[in-house]
């Protein structure tokens, strides 16, 4: 019988700005902002990184003294040999006896670094994990792609402990296949889709999800009924055609949804989408888990509610939007490289 | 997110900065265990009362703004961003200091506004790693 | 029996952005200035000091030796002094130590700086905020004074306008100084002031000392010596006194209520100055203060006790530092309307008082000045040096 471990606790950080992405239409004209069902997005902010966001989050938690490891799901950290878990182990105080490691897998780094957390607590590791499911995609989107459009930032932290559950783990599985239909080379900063072929046929996206789906429900066996569903949202459709192909109940999409008002948030979009799924639930509740990857791959994971967790870093991160123009986000967001000096004088 | 076209050497290294990470992550200061003061950046002797044995002090990152004013001027690895409020920001535990307001207007901050430190990135240092330490918004 | 100095000779090299002059050509007109004007043989100077504070702008330390060999002097004791923007009283302090202490007899105190040659003068001088928590943050010189100038209006209920008059008077002094960079230039009035743009809100652009290039140079020597008098200069004290850097750490360091809007140094520093001058505030007839920003300036003359706390900026308003006031100020047009070549600001700021008391100053004169303050402040009133002279 294994020992009980699940999510303690759960929090959300996202940058204030919001650009409208009609307002990224009028200089590029590609249609489709409105195909995408993204209405705003989230820019980060000059100051901000993955790692900003993920310590905004992480201090909304109440972290217990003896976290033994820290997952950092990202596929936007700033340095690419260092880790940015141990960066965020020193700013919340957990440095240095604790295990540290950044896990990537496009958009799925967030639910890896869950299904890695939930192991080491399971194997009797430490009593509590922290995993950070946290990106900011648009700095990996070309200007004038569509991903521009859609692309915004986030982080969430999820406390994964034995005690104090407020969501036990169930079950989990995967897919994971060699399907470019998204990469980033060595050296590109940003990221290309594979093409229009893998994007209108859902050989990535919707046959891993459904066929990480379908082996989770075979795990849990006949009469698993989800009361809630949190998915991977790269934009404010792929739940729709989700549920479509995976033959689940539209509805129980609709509580977790998080891309309209935010964008894609990548490795976070998932566990921000639990985070909101988590609200208001009943004690004995299902909650299932479905994130997606591009390269590709797909977790599924089930959880059973013990107690509700509070939404309100969520509502917060909503509540304090401010408006920016697409001049001020291709500022913010580096779109443009320039001097640190510039190269003629200001009168 | 600039190329400096320039030939001067890199001449400070990583190590100085990771001397304070934890003062600039945690708003880690110091406590007299004599008359309970607390300082931020940590001393060695209490400025109040002198004596030589201080304490680690993590504080809480609340605090109130003392007064404002907002930058128009930014330097180097700040030029995307002006103008920026700043203010002198009084802890909630007592020692005083100098930060950025975020997320914010200089016109919608006041004095004896409530703020919560944030951890957001300073300039780059020189080798190019992000420098990360403290800012404020408004508290929520 | 205790030495006593005295000026004899003063220089300046116009200030001004200057890029046909290298910092060695800018030492050699205000030396040899100050060397002509004393009238005696290079052979006399036994000692002198030079005064920098951004030697990165044109990427040469050691400024002691090359300075001594610029100017041809014999070879003796020639140090390059750091603080700050109160650099060169710090020179002028040393350098009237060396003649007090016996060690010299002749001392050239040189200041010079070569800001037009660097891209960004704010991040030129970044490295005088508190490195570990101030500048790292973007924070430099506008910004720490902005808030001083800030929490000024705040306790003390002052205007903006009343702030900039400063930067009026300094700029009706400057358009009557040759060596200034506002020279012949009209008045400046406050509408304009106060439209010119933020450098950092409350402070605005029109506000703000340029740094700029220049140079001065002062020649001590003992009082009683063998060179010629009759127009030497007592230094009836000099002394410095320092303060904390951060901004953060200024509250709460001082009895009282004093922070960041009171100058306090300067406030020790002149206490100390009056006493051992044997003066009070009210017998200052002419000032040289810190305006690197129009607040400074009225900070300054708070701390130097001329105006009380919380009304210098009034009283600048009010024409009190005009000609004819009750205490004119900066009647070399101070660093916003001379110019601050970091380096040499401490000691333009004694050869403006030393023509003063002189009674050489023409338009800018002072009548009857027989007592001058010069005053200037390193980093956030970090340091404040004060040196009272005294006419004959």
């Amino acid at each position: 019988m294994n020992p009980a471990v699940g999510i303690v606790d759960l929090a959300f950080a996202a940058p204030s700005g919001r650009l409208a992405t009609a307002d990224v239409e009028t200089v590029w004209q590609s249609g489709s902002a409105k195909r995408s069902g993204v209405h705003e997005r989230a820019v980060l902010d000059p100051d901000a990184d993955v790692i900003t966001l993920a310590a905004e989050a992480a201090r909304r938690l109440k972290l217990p003294s003896n976290i033994g490891a820290i997952f950092f799901g990202t596929q936007s950290s700033p340095d690419l040999s260092r880790s940015a878990a141990a960066v965020l182990a020193d700013m919340l105080g957990i440095a240095p006896a604790v295990f540290a490691t950044d896990v990537r897998f496009s958009g799925k780094s967030g639910t890896a670094a869950l299904a890695m957390a939930i192991a080491w607590v399971r194997a009797g590791f430490s009593e509590y994990a922290l995993a950070v499911g946290a990106d900011a995609l648009c700095l990996r989107a070309a200007p004038g792609d569509p991903l521009e459009i859609t692309a915004g930032a986030g982080a969430a932290c999820v406390l994964v402990g034995n005690t104090n559950i407020a969501a036990r783990f169930e079950a989990l599985a995967s897919t994971a296949s060699d399907a470019a239909d998204g990469f980033r080379l060595e050296g590109d900063p940003y990221v290309r889709s594979g093409g229009a072929g893998f994007a209108s046929s859902g050989i990535g996206d919707l046959q891993h999800m459904v066929g990480a789906w379908k082996l989770l429900l075979a795990r849990l066996g006949d009469g698993a009924n989800f009361a809630a569903v949190a998915a991977q949202q790269p934009d404010g459709r792929l739940t729709g055609r989700l549920a479509r192909a995976a033959g689940i109940d539209a509805e129980l999409f609709t509580g977790g949804s998080v891309a309209p008002m935010l964008g894609d948030l990548g490795a976070a979009s998932p566990l921000a989408a639990l985070l909101r799924q988590m609200e208001g639930r009943q004690p004995g509740d299902r909650v299932g888990l479905l994130s997606y990857g591009f390269g590709a791959g797909s977790d599924a994971l089930s959880f059973i509610v013990e107690r509700p967790i509070e939404a309100a870093s969520f509502h917060q991160a909503i509540e304090r939007r401010r408006s920016v123009d697409y001049p001020t986000a291709v500022r913010w967001e580096g779109r443009y490289r320039r001097h640190a000096h510039p190269l003629s004088v200001f009168e | 997110m600039s190329q400096n076209v320039t030939a001067r050497p890199v001449v400070a290294g990583p190590a100085r900065a990771w001397r304070t990470r934890r003062n600039r992550y945690g708003l880690v200061g110091s406590h007299c265990r004599s008359c309970q003061s607390c300082s931020f950046p940590p001393r060695r002797r209490c400025p109040r009362c002198a004596d030589a044995v201080q304490e680690e002090a993590v504080f809480s990152g609340r605090g109130t703004v003392i007064c404002l004013a907002e930058d128009h001027s930014p330097l180097a690895g700040h030029g995307d961003r002006a103008p920026r409020p700043f203010a002198m920001i009084r802890l909630e535990e007592g020692p005083v200091l100098m930060a950025e307001v975020v997320d914010a207007e200089y016109d919608g901050l006041s004095p004896e506004q409530p703020v919560e430190m944030v951890i957001r990135k300073w300039r780059p240092e020189q080798s190019g790693l992000a420098l990360y330490g403290f800012k404020f918004r408004v508290a929520s | 029996m205790t030495i006593k100095a005295e000026i004899i000779g003063v220089g300046m090299a116009r200030h001004g952005y200057r890029a046909d002059s290298g910092w060695r050509d800018l030492v050699f007109e205000a030396g040899s200035g100050a060397i002509a004007d004393a009238g005696i043989e290079r052979s006399s100077i036994d000692g002198g000091l030079v005064s920098v504070t951004c030697p990165e702008a044109f990427e040469q330390q050691n400024l002691g030796p090359l300075t001594a060999e610029e100017l041809d002097l014999p070879s003796g004791p020639f140090a390059q002094v750091v603080g700050a923007c109160a650099g060169g009283t710090m020179a002028f302090m040393q350098g009237v130590n060396m003649i007090r202490s016996g060690q010299s007899e002749c001392v050239i105190v040189v200041g010079v700086e070569k800001m037009s040659d660097v891209y960004s003068v704010s991040d030129a001088l970044l490295s005088y905020p508190d490195q570990d928590y101030e500048a790292p943050a973007g924070f430099d010189y506008v910004d720490t004074m902005a808030l001083m100038h800030a929490r000024y209006m705040q306790k003390y209920d002052v205007a903006p306008e009343h702030v900039a008059a400063f930067a009026v008077q300094d700029r009706w002094y400057a358009s009557r100084n040759p060596n200034a960079i506002d020279y012949r230039r009209g008045a400046l009035g406050i509408d304009e002031i106060l439209r010119s743009g933020w450098a950092s809100r409350p402070i605005t652009r029109a506000e703000c000392a340029r740094g700029c290039d220049g140079a001065a140079a002062v020649i001590l020597a003992r009082a009683g010596g063998n060179a010629s008098r009759r127009r030497a200069i007592k230094v009836a004290s000099i002394t410095a006194a320092t303060g904390p850097n951060a901004m953060g750490t200024k509250f709460g360091a001082w009895p009282g209520d004093d922070d960041i809007a009171e100058a306090v140094p300067t406030r020790i520093a002149a206490e100390r100055a009056y006493r051992e001058a044997g003066i009070t505030a009210r017998d200052v007839d002419v000032a040289q203060v810190h305006d690197c920003f129009s607040v400074m300036g009225s900070l300054h003359l708070e701390g130097l006790g001329i105006f009380p706390r919380g009304e210098a900026a009034r009283a600048v308003a009010s024409g009190e530092t005009a000609l004819g006031g009750t205490c004119p100020t900066n009647t070399d047009g101070g660093r916003i309307g001379l110019g601050h070549p970091t380096g040499a600001t401490g000691i333009s700021i004694v050869c403006e008082t030393v023509t003063q008391l002189r009674g050489e100053a023409g338009e800018r004169q002072v009548a009857g000045a027989r007592v001058g303050v010069a005053q200037s402040m390193g980093g956030n009133n970090a340091v404040s040096a004060v040196a009272v002279l005294k006419g004959n």
